[in-house]
């Protein structure tokens, strides 16, 4: 009979062999010359922008209206200052609404005529709604498309995640759910960097197990597995809102509270004895480490220190 | 690490990202993770957390998914025995799933193991014995050599 060490040599063995056959993804050195690479283009881009900028108001002094200004206005100036990373510069699209005086002089002294323009910016928050799913819908599949229509040409995100949006402002992404309940908060952006926040909150009901039995729940698991654990994933996020993923096992339905100053969340463990969740801390102050208390419904509890990195 | 991760997330699609998102996360923590005596003790930390993580494995193949990528992308597969074994792996609770990883194929000791999960040596031979008897029970094994 095949020993399990045997066994597990041989698995051990696959997997090795498999990871040895692809190309390395990463390791200490290429971060650091991918990273390097990174911001030799930032640089790159931010002179490139920066030359943009300048063409764009050389243009704009001389003559040209953009397309988003209004029919009386001739012009704005785009502040010169050279900005350092990309994302500052991103909405080319100015994003205030600013007066600026042009003078052009022309050739004969005594006709000196003076433009007062104004540039008409876009400020209006793009529009955003979902149409899929419904507010409170329960799902016992845990893959869902969400669905909405914002404005033609805004990017649409949950989280790190980009929803596609076509020519027509409609959007969509496919989202797996973890059991109980979800909440998705969805953000539009329009090109002038205006934003919108919609949010719905759909559950995922796990299908019923209709073998579950006295007989399958003395065979196993051990009564050990079920006893209340909570473990944190993170500790520290650099990404915006911050996040942390916290999990752990507690008996089957055990309600799990996740607080905070900054932010709770609230889940149950699942059939398995397993939980997990996501909670967000937005209004987190960065670089101050504060305590994230995670509780079962005796009181149990343990504490983890989170902290928001930008 | 892309073997323990592949190993604890099961996912092949997900496997590269798994671990080069944890050496992205040492290297913007590189001030701090410097200082440890071990930095890739806290990398394989960090992959064997994220990999077990199953809301974010899942979340990693919806993402793998929207970019398309190809199957030919993907980690090759292993045999379908040995696919069976590490889903046993990943069905055991999840400090023993990763102490059985941990040791199975980084070969690594009781002293080390219980280094990158942070817990005691005596916590991770429990993890290890009831790990190794929960995986020849379902796999038919006998339990073979001592750990």
């Amino acid at each position: 009979m095949t020993t399990l060490d045997a066994r597990a040599r041989s698995a051990a063995h696959s997997i090795n062999a498999c990871v040895a056959e692809f190309t390395p993804a990463a390791s200490f050195d290429v971060i650091a010359v991918r990273q390097t690479r990174w911001r030799t283009i930032q640089a790159g881009f931010a002179g490139v922008v920066a030359a943009v900028l300048v063409v764009v108001a050389g243009i704009a002094i001389t003559q040209t209206p953009t397309p988003e200004v209004a029919e009386e206005t001739v012009t704005t100036v785009v502040e010169p200052t050279v900005p350092q990373e990309p994302e500052i510069v991103t909405p080319i699209v100015t994003d205030t609404t600013e007066m600026a005086e042009t003078t052009t002089t022309s050739e004969a002294p005594e006709t000196t005529t003076t433009t007062t323009t104004t540039t008409v910016a876009d400020t209006t928050p793009p529009p955003l709604t979902i149409t899929a799913p419904e507010e409170g819908k329960h799902f016992e599949i845990d893959r869902i498309e969400f669905r909405g229509a914002t404005e033609p040409g805004a990017t649409v995100f949950t989280g790190k995640y980009q929803a596609t949006v076509d020519a027509e402002g409609n959007w969509s992404i496919v989202l797996i759910l973890s059991p109980g309940a979800n909440g998705a908060r969805f953000v539009a952006t329009d090109p002038a960097g205006n934003q919108t926040e919609a949010t719905v909150t759909v559950h995922y009901d796990l299908p019923e197990t209709t073998t579950t039995t006295t007989t399958t729940t003395t065979s196993e698991p051990p009564k050990e597995e079920y006893e209340f654990t909570a473990y944190n994933v993170y500790g520290t996020c650099e990404e915006d809102p911050p996040y942390d993923v916290y999990w752990g096992t507690a008996p089957p339905g055990t309600p799990i509270y996740v607080e905070s100053e900054y932010g709770s969340g609230t889940t149950a463990a699942n059939e398995h004895g397993e939980w997990e969740i996501s909670v967000y801390f937005p209004e987190a102050p960065g670089g101050k480490e504060f305590t994230v208390k995670v509780k079962d419904d005796t009181g149990q509890k343990y504490l983890f220190g989170f902290k928001r990195l930008i | 690490m892309i073997g323990l991760a592949y190993a604890l997330s099961g996912s092949r699609s997900a496997a590269e990202d798994l671990a080069q998102e944890a050496f992205l996360a040492a290297h913007n923590a590189w001030e701090r993770v410097s200082q440890y005596e071990k930095p890739e003790a806290w990398v394989r930390r960090v992959v064997a957390n994220k990999s077990v993580s199953m809301f974010r494995r899942r979340m990693r193949e919806a993402k793998a998914l929207a970019r398309m990528k190809t199957e030919s992308s993907y980690l090759p597969r292993i045999p379908a025995e040995d696919d069976e074994f590490w889903k046993a792996v990943r069905a055991l609770p999840k400090r023993q799933s990763q102490a059985i990883a941990l040791h199975y194929l980084e070969e690594m000791s009781v002293v080390e193991i219980a280094a990158i999960l942070e817990c005691a040596e005596n916590t991770v031979k429990v993890h290890l014995h009831k790990g190794r008897k929960r995986l020849a029970d379902r796999l038919g094994l006998q339990m073979g050599d001592a750990t």
